[in-house]
């Protein structure tokens, strides 16, 4: 029943990724107890330690992603992340996955283009099992052949379904026209998923995943000194330095351009970029504030009131923003009916333009405040959200007490700042629009 | 190594409950580790009790809840939620309507004045407001459904799988009857089933029954009940005794696939028809027979034979009116889907002679108890799991003891369930086939 329910179909008023996304920061009315905790192995980590509940959430993450695979042999790091769940030590692939069940547990692994990702969630019960598990994988992973062959078989099919796939067909365009050429624009082949081998993927882990460049976050049902017990046994195994390497920054290209690409589907995938800002620009937290303002707020955005609520043109629309290691965007999306598309992208460019010749008014400045610093405990409500919000912040450099000085930033943030951020980064023309579907009026693009 | 890993019993906690004289039923579920609180009002009534010929209804006026009373102007509800920090939504089912906000516990008394003055205050004076949602919906209809095949397929095999039955029927509606819905469709459905004797509300979070109850009496409390509530009595479908098939051929697909869904029982109609654990062993079913990578159908076809690059079983037990249970998989290249649906019988066949291994049945049922200690963790997926179970007729007992009776089902109970469930003649079978001329992997055309 638990989990069925989840699968039962039901309708949302509003799309998930409108609503619901208490901005990246603040703090919590009681604060949030972060520990840093460093093993007597030197492995440092941040912990916050409550028993309420007998689960442990564990997040580890290695700094160094897809984006520095080799050429021709795109796809690497993620393979080699997913095949440390298939098998390690004496137990092949369907021993340990066996294993991991027997333990209620869960445990994996996961490539992407920054960094290679490791959860653990247990029943505190089981901790020292489980925890034997993540060593073990990362201790003597097998790379098996059976288990490889298999993930080639389904990337293979994976790589002809997304031929068809509105959002990944829009991603490889938009990519193509704002940093052609940046590893962050290149996609696997089947020529590429082919080449991997066992030695590349074992020569990428030992590469890559070091105590050098590993950062650590545990939430839940442990304390400070079993934690580091844990953390000198699970990461034993590890190098003490990881190879270094090199991304170039990307220097997206702004627009104005728009790109159509033709999918037999009766709405229109539309997604609009243009350069942003990254978290150590003085600009990024008013950012978050005129983002709210623009298409992040759900329904009190200005493109949900203009496009959905006023004209019925779509289910959801809004903005946010993308940073990673080398780049940074505004962006939004939206799906149209084929046949409103090009009078949708004119109310979107009109409202932008309007919010920056204009600027927002004194009420939703305030409003967008009051939201962004008070809803942001409900991202903090549970052992797995906690660890989420936390590793994103000490992943991407944030101190260890961001948690809790965020919203003091927030508030802070005057109508001034909102505006110039506002005329920096919200021109419509700066925007590149890429639309998927066969859209009435505009023509498919090469 | 088994007995080591069951979970205690009780790891869902027992809401505490009162209930008001005019009938609304009220739990409460403390959580004190935040200072949040999620609100929720599930009435019980959803798509499967629409007329015929006004399909979409119970969704559309879902939608409509957030336009508008006597004290809130159009849209003034998330507005309100936003700017207190809140988040708000709701979502429709065949068997419910619910609504929620999740907003610090100071702000409680705020979103429950809310939630409660549009039990019984709904207006809906403009009809340019309730026609442009209308629009809103068709929107969330091409997006949810027509843009894509294999949603479109499933809605094809849901008709077929009911008859007569109203999960026949789309819970978004059908196109063409969500076009005609009016007005007055709208606020007759609202006068008809929205009122405090048809609702549960759930509190969970930062609060106890003593502090909830004077302000449910104050806000909830002086609403009038309904006194001619309608019975909930659904047409049934014919007795299914004929196996049906249905092909979906799109210009997307690129890949063909195979999904059969059964009728099954679901724990409302297990415990109507007196079957012991019947639910509960369908969803050990499910996990046995194609919940994870070491599931039966999993082994034998996607790592053994590699006929398949994906194969899954789902138990959907969760309705009022009846569960669901589901097979399925995609071929590898050069496989054929007859081949891999005889692979798929014959692996049924297979597990109804021989049934699950001791270890199979110990991991299978360990593994769903362990998911109520999870949810524990995260109080609005308690509040979803409470309030979704009791609009589907069960009884808190019914929750809080599912682990102890996910823990009881035998080997027997197992294949029961099978024989009882996997029968073709209350199955369709749909497939998923990629257009003429397109690309596509091999030996797929019929």
């Amino acid at each position: 029943m638990i989990r069925a329910l989840f699968i039962a179909a039901a309708l949302a008023f509003a799309p998930a990724s409108a609503l619901a996304q208490p901005a990246a920061t603040a703090q919590q009315t009681r604060g949030v107890p972060v520990q840093n905790v460093t093993s007597p192995g030197g492995i440092s980590a941040w912990l916050v330690s409550d028993k309420t509940v007998p689960i442990i959430e564990f997040r580890a993450y290695w700094k160094g992603g897809s984006a520095s695979d080799p050429a021709g042999k795109e796809g690497l790091t993620g393979f080699m992340a997913d095949m440390l769940t298939e098998g390690a030590g004496d137990l092949n692939d369907e021993a340990f996955k066996n294993r991991i069940q027997d333990l209620n547990m869960s445990l994996g692994f996961g490539g992407g283009a920054d960094g290679i990702g490791m959860s653990i969630k247990t029943l505190s019960k089981n901790r020292d099992a489980a925890f034997e598990m993540a060593r073990l994988a990362l201790a003597s992973p097998r790379f098996d052949a059976a288990p490889l062959e298999r993930m080639k078989r389904q990337a293979a099919i994976g790589i002809r379904q997304r031929e068809t796939n509105a959002g990944y067909i829009g991603g490889v365009a938009m990519n193509a026209a704002v940093i052609p050429g940046h590893p962050y624009a290149r996609t696997t082949s089947l020529a590429s998923v082919n080449s991997i081998t066992r030695a590349d993927m074992i020569a990428r882990m030992k590469t890559g995943m070091a105590r050098s460049n590993l950062q650590v976050v545990a939430v839940g049902d442990i304390d400070a000194a079993t934690l580091g017990v844990l953390l000198d046994k699970t990461f034993a195994s590890l190098p003490a330095n990881a190879a270094p390497f090199t991304v170039p920054d990307a220097n997206p290209k702004p627009g104005p351009a728009l790109i159509v690409k033709t999918l037999p589907q009766p709405q229109s995938v539309v997604s609009f970029v243009a350069p942003g800002i990254r978290y150590e620009d003085p600009d990024w937290i008013p950012l978050a504030v005129a983002n709210y303002i623009l298409g992040g707020g759900g329904f009190s955005s200005r493109l949900m009131d203009e496009v959905r609520e006023k004209r019925g043109l779509v289910y959801g629309i809004n903005t946010n923003t993308a940073v990673s290691d080398h780049v940074a965007y505004v962006r939004g999306g939206a799906q149209i009916a084929n046949k409103n598309v090009k009078d949708a992208i004119e109310v979107i460019k009109a409202e932008m333009k309007r919010l920056r010749d204009q600027g927002p008014t004194d009420a939703e400045v305030a409003d967008a405040k009051t939201y962004l610093t008070g809803s942001f405990p409900l991202s903090l409500d549970s052992n797995s959200s906690i660890a989420g919000v936390l590793q994103s912040y000490q992943t991407t450099g944030r101190g260890i007490d961001y948690v809790n000085t965020r919203n003091a930033l927030i508030e802070r943030v005057t109508k001034a700042d909102v505006v110039r951020v506002t005329q920096r980064l919200f021109d419509p023309e700066k925007f590149v629009f890429v639309v998927v579907g066969q859209p009435d009026g505009l023509a498919a693009t090469n | 190594m088994c007995g080591a890993f069951i979970s205690p019993a009780d790891a869902l906690p027992r809401p505490e409950t009162f209930t008001l004289k005019n009938g609304l039923e009220v739990l409460v579920i403390p959580d004190r580790r935040a200072p949040v609180v999620t609100h929720m009002v599930w009435y019980r009534v959803g798509a499967a009790d629409e007329q015929r010929g006004k399909s979409g209804l119970a969704h559309f006026l879902e939608h409509l809840m957030f336009k508008g009373t006597s004290k809130l102007a159009v849209g003034e509800f998330s507005r309100t939620v936003a700017r207190n920090g809140g988040v708000d939504n709701a979502f429709t089912s065949y068997d419910y309507t619910a609504y929620f906000e999740r907003v610090g516990r100071d702000r409680l008394e705020l979103v429950m004045s809310m939630e409660a003055d549009r039990m019984r205050g709904l207006r809906l004076e403009d009809p340019k407001t309730v026609l442009s949602e209308r629009d809103v919906i068709t929107e969330e209809r091409r997006q949810r459904t027509d843009n894509n095949p294999a949603a479109r397929l499933g809605e094809r095999m849901n008709a077929m799988l009911h008859p007569h039955h109203p999960y026949g029927t789309p819970i978004i509606g059908w196109m063409h009857e969500i076009n005609g819905l009016t007005p007055q469709d709208a606020i007759e459905w609202y006068r008809t089933w929205y009122a405090p004797n048809n609702a549960t509300l759930i509190v969970a979070g930062d609060i106890d029954a003593a502090a909830l109850k004077p302000l449910a009496e104050k806000y909830y409390g002086k609403l009038k009940p309904t006194k001619d509530l309608p019975k909930r009595d659904w047409v049934q479908n014919p007795p299914a005794d004929t196996p049906q098939r249905v092909s979906l051929t799109d210009p997307k697909v690129r890949q063909p696939s195979i999904v059969r869904t059964y009728l099954a029982e679901s724990y409302h109609t297990a415990k109507k028809n007196k079957i012991t654990r019947g639910a509960e062993a369908l969803d050990v079913l499910g996990e046995i027979l194609g919940g994870s990578e070491t599931s039966r159908l999993y082994r034998a076809l996607v790592e053994d034979k590699k006929l398949a690059v994906n194969a899954y079983a789902r138990a959907d037990t969760s309705g009022l009116g009846g569960g669901a249970f589901s097979v399925g998989g995609t071929p590898a290249d050069g496989v054929s889907l007859e081949t891999l649906e005889a692979a798929i019988d014959s692996v049924i066949a297979d597990f109804i002679k021989t049934g699950p291994t001791d270890a199979e049945l110990t991991r299978a049922k360990a593994n769903l108890a362990a998911s109520a200690t999870y949810a524990v963790d995260d109080q609005e997926q308690l509040a979803n799991i409470f309030g979704a179970s009791l609009a589907s007729g069960e009884t808190i007992d019914d929750v809080v003891n599912w682990e102890n009776e996910i823990m009881l089902v035998t080997r027997e109970d197992v294949l029961a369930a099978a024989e009882r469930t996997l029968d073709l003649g209350k199955s369709v079978t749909g497939t998923l086939l990629p257009a003429q001329g397109a690309p596509a992997g091999g030996g797929a055309a019929p």
